[in-house]
């Protein structure tokens, strides 16, 4: 049996140049974050760098950087942990095949749709980026489940019969788009024993056609961020939707998670930017019959579609709205005495509705580690006027450095719509103690977004472990929020025996009418931990808490990142019995097989809730 | 159980004697958590910018804690929750704002360091002259000092271990120059790595809410006192607002951090949101920690009171429900006293002689008691109660009861779709009323646990074991002792542990007769051959009064024997005829629930028959013999211990019996309200008053005919008041014909 089917060589229609090529792995670490060639590391003089040339750090020296992780963090240049080099294939799962389907496939499809079962492939698509799956990657353990095949269907007649076949053999088919997931939504069911499929939609990455009288796109799902932004831009438009990881997830993706984009004030969430949507389902195709800009015509189908993550069927097209490109583009940054008046000033502005593309807040913790991630020192003269503006802030202005933080913000529009808005936000800052910080240190935020999760690359290489997880809340819990969560992850590291103190660290990403989203860092030394303690063990048990606080606080299960499987075991708390019982009858109408059976969203009720951690460790 | 170890206590008073009152009183004070705020001109200016904006996120900014009491007062008054129930009221908003500001006046304390200072300098003075000792448990105050990430006492400078005297005085200050730029460094100079939780700024104070034990007026100045000595933040006290007849001296007591709230205003919601929101205002932005009475009223009769007033511990724990605060700490402290200031108003009290009305008058005349001698006070504190892990730990065993599937058309709504700055009085959720139940009834049993057995409480085990004995020898005091305390350890430290017993260790007989003599010369007089007798009048009500304070002392102890005495009582009483494991159980449970107000437990006594101490102390009674086991399960008390049983079990009969005398009155069914039936009980009861018969003065005691009273309550009524009549009479039938004529 053939390992891999070539199908059709024209895989690159209508002009779309693709990032990401069929075998990701050839572009993309296989153990970590983003581009193989892109990456944190000490360098011979003894700092870190980062290498290649894609990002705007790219090439530059952080000074500061590795003495903010030894002093803050307790780390040490001894402690080096580096990741396994190559995959082990005594790790590697046998895979389970069903022959009457490959066979079925082989006869029908094969000749155009391509396919694989390359131990590499299999691996690559098993696992999204969550602590827990990047720590085994890089320790080489063993996943109890893989998926067994990759296909790479082209199209969505491609789909549909990918799923017709699928149902027909009763194989499980699991979508992936751009393997982003932070959920563990990707991760195979230990106990699936049937065949298990990964559906890579990545060469569903067509624009089928732009819409300029009605400023829509019909898009393919299997697209990336970073391919629509720039395929559009040739032809003056954009969509505005920008998740923090659009360099790779996909725009299928987007829809099945409801995802959120930093820009979101001026564009909308993906459920604002979605026009229509068509999903393959084990029972046929799923889709409205009308491009009207809104309908009352019962419970939304598209918000079924949108969120179902993966658990009902395989988004294919998405008819989704576009903008004409922006005129003008200025990035800005304010400081702030404290956390307080921050979020003060950012609920006013949220209040006034006249919060630019993107605004966020950075806590005090963050905006000294942003200080530490200066590049290379520029000389005497810049770090003098640096200095006098310290001096000025904290001597003369009367901000405590232990207390100060920051908003980095980002306004769209025409020329003279930014100079109003700029002027206005300021003008609100003002008033809660807010000083204008200048362009430079509003753009270095933004790059910074894409730079984070390769952070933390080079933290697990000296033993540091880190994660991120979100949250949305009304207004008025946001500083007892943010408090209380950070202070949890504290107590419980020093519950759990780990030694150094913990980097905790939250930011208000998003503002809303009603609340705001916030977005949570933790990073974690497990040196000389407590005897006998497993650090991931403890990071979940830490992990958990700050989850339970945030639900405590009023915090939601989730912003933007999804359910998965991670947070299976609070979706009863949280959508209540009744609409875990709605949510599951939709499931078994439409997918009354289980063909999509990665199981997430909905807790499976007959086997104990630990499971699916169990099976992870 | 454990003799009182003097190292493992500060002795406040020693220590003061040695030193100058005055150099103390005024000695420096730092606000542990809010002094050390840099407050350079801009950063006030800053703060001042902040405050005039009233932001709609934080009422109150940490720049401006801790707040004095009119800024407080500000707060509470500008709070939603005061503006929504007047809105809600229908009340003229106007109207409405001048009555609120009218009740923040009346309640509010004006806690300041000045009036702290000038008390704490007339205390010291008559601390000094009243107390032998006053003991403060080491180790509880370094775990209230680590919460102020203090360093422990022993190594810190703020605290002189030697006494205060000019020179040191002089030096201090001296010291406070020569390093003004960093007064308080050293303090939290850390020898480990600093946690994150003591060293970062946004990190404040800890929430702590003391839970002393109320048994006299002294609790109320006590442990200010401590906090004073100590160089901690000095509590808010909750009291009750019939103190303000005090007048000037609740003044006084205003100005140390007495808040006054009226006794019962469920009803008075503008009163009760008040209430609500000054509590939460301060144990939401912590700057100063709360110290309030969680059994409601003193304790006339020295024993635990049921935990039944919770509005306070209410709006605490309301503010870690809604999380505006990450967690509380809770700590039970018990304040044991060898004599109690008023325990001759608590005996008269008792037995219907009313409460004199709150004066200055009365306190001239407590004045007197300056010449008296109060013995020893031990404070000791129990290891603190972190609310937010007490309640993982409930919510998970909670998880393990509570296995049906909830009512889904009977939601309770959960914390998170409340709004948060709107008071609701029963926005308690079930989990949560229950949780609330279980801790406040661990806070009593934590004071329990911490009990001091003085002598006292044995003279009076001893004097009150049998009636009219009224003489007593002081051997039989040490005999007693050991039967109490030493032979029986192990079922009284199956109940705690922690109880400690101060008692002279050398020259025990005269030592224990001297402090007698001394503390209690009111109750004692020493007659030939070592004898201790009774001061007894003649006079009937002077000395039921006086046969009252010992019943009181005694009450001291009885939560320790409680459950396995009630198992030798069943066995005794019916010493004539083996009993059966099975009756035996039943009894035993019987009297649980018939003592459920009169001797409190880990948790309300319920319907639930499987106690599951039940046996540990049956077998305990059989291992030390005092039960004898015959062939199929039936069990027979040994008469060779007859004299040590009766001892231990004479508190309970009596109890018993004078339940039994209380129901055995006219039952008048007309009168429903609960204080006006036990005046019409305590008054045909007083008629009948025999000193000679201690059964018929305990049967008169207020406490003991409420206690009766509310158990019939709780077993709802009629059926129930025949049915305990006749289990009681049943229980007591086989001797209650000779016992009676003997009483």
């Amino acid at each position: 049996m053939a390992t891999e089917g070539k199908g059709d060589a024209a895989t690159t229609g209508a002009g779309t140049s693709t990032t990401i090529p069929l075998h990701r792995q050839e572009l993309l670490k296989w153990q970590g974050w983003g581009y193989r060639d892109s990456r944190f590391f000490i360098n011979s003089n003894g700092l870190i760098e980062f290498s290649g040339s894609r990002y705007l750090l790219s090439g530059h020296v952080l000074p500061r950087l590795k003495d903010w992780m030894f002093s803050k963090l307790h780390a040490s240049i001894d402690n080096y942990s580096p990741s396994v080099q190559e995959p082990n294939p005594d790790y590697i799962p046998e895979p389970i095949l069903n022959s009457s389907f490959i066979n079925d496939f082989q006869s029908s499809l094969g000749s155009t749709v391509q396919y694989s079962s390359d131990m590499n492939d299999r691996l690559f698509h098993g696992h999204g980026h969550t602590l827990e799956e990047i720590w085994k990657l890089r320790h080489g353990g063993k996943f109890d489940r893989l998926p067994d095949w990759v296909v790479w269907p082209r199209n969505h007649s491609d789909v549909e019969k990918i799923v017709r076949l699928a149902t027909k053999h009763n194989v499980c088919l699991i979508p992936f788009g751009g393997g982003t997931s932070v959920t563990w939504a990707l991760l195979c069911p230990a106990n699936e024993k049937r065949m298990i499929v990964s559906v890579d939609t990545s060469q569903m990455n067509k624009i089928l056609y732009l819409d300029e009288k009605n400023l829509t796109a019909r898009i393919q799902s299997g697209i990336i961020g970073q391919d629509l932004e720039r395929e559009l831009a040739k032809k003056g438009y954009c969509t505005g939707h920008e998740p923090d990881s659009m360099e790779f997830s996909s725009l299928g993706g987007w829809v099945a998670t409801r995802a959120s984009g930093m820009k979101k004030n001026v564009y909308g969430n993906i459920e604002d930017l979605v026009v229509h949507v068509t999903m393959v389902t084990p029972k046929g195709t799923i889709e409205k019959s009308c491009l009207g800009p809104r309908q009352s015509i019962g419970p939304d189908i598209n918000h079924v579609i949108m969120g179902s993550e993966g658990t009902l069927g395989i988004v294919t097209e998405v008819t989704m709205k576009i903008r004409p490109l922006p005129a003008c583009k200025k990035y800005g940054s304010i400081v702030f005495p404290d956390f307080e008046s921050g979020v003060a000033c950012l609920r006013e502005i949220a209040r006034l509705r006249s919060a630019p593309a993107s605004i966020r807040l950075l806590d005090n913790e963050q905006f000294l580690f942003g200080q530490a991630l200066a590049t290379d020192n520029k000389g005497m003269l810049h770090s003098l006027v640096d200095n006098m503006k310290k001096l000025y802030i904290t001597k003369i202005k009367g901000f405590d450095v232990n207390r100060m933080c920051a908003a980095t913000l980002l306004f769209e529009g025409t020329t003279n719509e930014v100079n109003q808005r700029e002027k206005f936000v300021y003008d609100i800052a003002q008033k809660y103690n807010g000083m204008p910080a200048g362009e430079e240190n509003g753009l270095k935020g933004y790059t910074l977004t894409f730079m984070i999760a390769y952070l933390r690359d080079v933290g697990l290489d000296y033993r540091i472990v880190a994660e991120s997880f979100e949250t949305s809340v009304p207004w008025d819990r946001v500083i007892d929020l943010c408090r209380n969560v950070k202070k949890r992850i504290i107590t419980e590291c020093e519950k759990n025996g780990v030694k150094y103190p913990p980097f905790s660290s939250c930011r208000v990403t998003q503002t809303y009418d009603a609340g705001a989203c916030v977005y949570f860092y933790f990073v974690m030394n497990y040196n000389d931990m407590r005897a006998g303690n497993d650090p991931v063990h403890v990071y979940e048990l830490v992990e958990q808490a700050a989850r339970e606080e945030v639900l405590a606080n009023g915090g939601s299960l989730s912003h933007h990142h999804g359910v998965g499987k991670i947070r299976t075991k609070w979706i009863k708390q949280a959508v209540s019995d009744l609409g875990v019982g709605t949510m599951k009858s939709i499931k078994e109408y439409l997918d009354p097989t289980n063909i999509f059976g990665s199981q997430n969203l909905i807790p499976d009720s007959e086997e104990p809730k630990e499971q699916h951690l169990k099976a992870k460790l | 159980m454990s003799l009182i170890n003097p190292t493992e206590f500060d002795d406040l008073i020693t220590r003061h004697r040695q030193s100058s009152d005055i150099l103390w009183a005024l000695k420096t004070w730092h606000h542990p958590v809010f002094d050390n705020k840099e407050q350079s001109i801009k950063s006030t200016q800053l703060i001042n910018k902040t405050t005039q904006i009233s932001s709609i996120i934080t009422p109150v900014h940490y720049k401006t804690l801790p707040r004095n009491s009119e800024q407080i007062k500000f707060d509470v008054l500008n709070s939603l929750a005061v503006k929504h129930t007047i809105d809600s009221l229908n009340i003229e908003t106007a109207h409405g704002y001048d009555q609120a500001k009218a009740i923040t006046q009346e309640m509010s304390h004006r806690l300041n360091i000045r009036t702290a200072r000038f008390l704490a300098f007339i205390f010291a003075k008559i601390f000094n002259q009243v107390y032998d000792n006053i003991y403060i448990d080491h180790h509880g105050m370094d775990l209230i000092y680590q919460m102020y990430s203090l360093t422990p006492r022993n190594s810190s400078p703020a605290l002189p271990s030697s006494p205060i005297t000019i020179s040191s005085t002089l030096f201090a200050i001296l010291n406070t120059f020569s390093r003004s730029s960093s007064p308080s460094d050293d303090n939290l100079s850390m020898n480990t790595l600093p946690s994150p939780l003591t060293s970062k700024h946004y990190l404040t104070s800890p929430r702590i809410i003391y839970l002393p034990t109320h048994r006299s007026y002294m609790d109320f100045i006590i442990l200010t006192y401590i906090c004073f000595e100590y160089n901690i933040p000095m509590p808010c006290i909750a009291a009750a607002q019939d103190f303000l007849g005090l007048g000037l001296l609740a003044n006084l007591l205003r100005n140390c951090g007495a808040f006054f709230i009226r006794r019962s205003f469920r009803s008075d919601l503008l009163y009760w949101t008040i209430f609500d929101e000054y509590v939460k205002t301060h144990v939401i932005n912590g700057d100063y920690p709360i110290e309030f009475f969680i059994e409601g009223t003193r304790s006339r009769t020295l024993k635990t009171l049921l935990p039944v007033r919770q509005g306070m511990l209410k709006s605490c724990l309301e503010c870690y429900f809604r999380r505006q605060v990450d967690n509380l700490i809770l700590i039970p402290i018990t304040i044991n006293y060898e004599k109690v200031l008023e325990d001759n108003l608590h005996a008269n009290e008792l037995l219907g002689v009313p409460k004199p009305k709150e004066s200055k008058g009365g306190l001239l005349k407590a004045a007197q008691i300056l010449k008296k001698s109060f013995g020893k006070m031990i404070v000791r504190f129990s290891e603190p109660i972190y609310v937010h892990d007490a309640y993982e730990m409930f919510k998970l065993n909670d998880e393990k009861r509570t296995n049906d599937q909830p009512d889904a058309f009977n939601r309770s709504v959960p914390r998170t779709l409340q709004p948060r700055s709107i008071c609701q009085q029963d926005a308690f959720t079930d989990a949560e009323q229950r949780f609330t139940d279980e801790l406040s009834y661990r806070i009593v049993n934590e004071h329990q646990s911490l009990t001091v057995i003085y002598p006292i409480t044995v003279a009076a085990f001893t004097f009150l074991s049998t009636s009219n004995n009224r003489s007593v020898s002081i051997d039989q005091l040490l005999t007693d002792k050991k039967t109490l305390f030493l032979d029986n350890t192990g079922v009284t430290e199956h109940f705690s542990s922690h109880y400690q017993i101060s008692w002279p260790v050398e020259n025990e007989r005269n030592c224990l007769k001297q402090r007698l003599l001394t503390i209690y010369s009111d109750v004692f007089e020493c007659t030939e051959n070592n004898h201790l007798t009774l001061k007894m009048t003649g006079d009937r009500f002077v000395d039921a009064a006086l046969l009252m304070k010992l019943f009181i002392y005694r009450n001291t102890c009885l939560h320790l024997f409680a459950k396995p005495a009630y198992i030798l009582l069943v066995c005794q009483a019916n010493s004539q005829v083996p009993i059966s494991h099975e009756q035996l159980r039943m009894y035993y449970h019987f009297l649980i629930q018939l003592f459920a107000y009169e001797f409190v437990y880990d948790r309300f006594p319920t319907d639930d028959l499987n106690d599951k101490d039940f046996d540990q102390y049956l077998s305990h009674w059989i291992k030390v013999n005092y039960i004898i086991p015959l062939n199929n399960s039936t069990y027979k008390v040994n008469s060779q211990f007859r004299q040590q049983i009766s001892l231990i079990t004479s508190p309970f009969e009596q109890y018993a019996r004078a339940y039994l005398l209380i129901y055995e009155q006219e039952y008048p069914s007309s009168e429903t309200n609960l204080s006006l039936l036990i005046k019409i009980y305590q008054k045909a009861l007083l008629s009948k008053l025999d000193t000679t018969n201690l059964i018929s003065v305990l049967a008169s005691s207020s406490n003991v005919i409420s206690n009766a009273l509310r158990t019939l309550n709780f077993n709802t009524k009629s059926k129930a008041y025949v049915d305990l009549r006749h289990l009681l009479t049943n229980l007591f039938q086989p001797m209650s014909t000779q016992l009676r004529a003997k009483l």
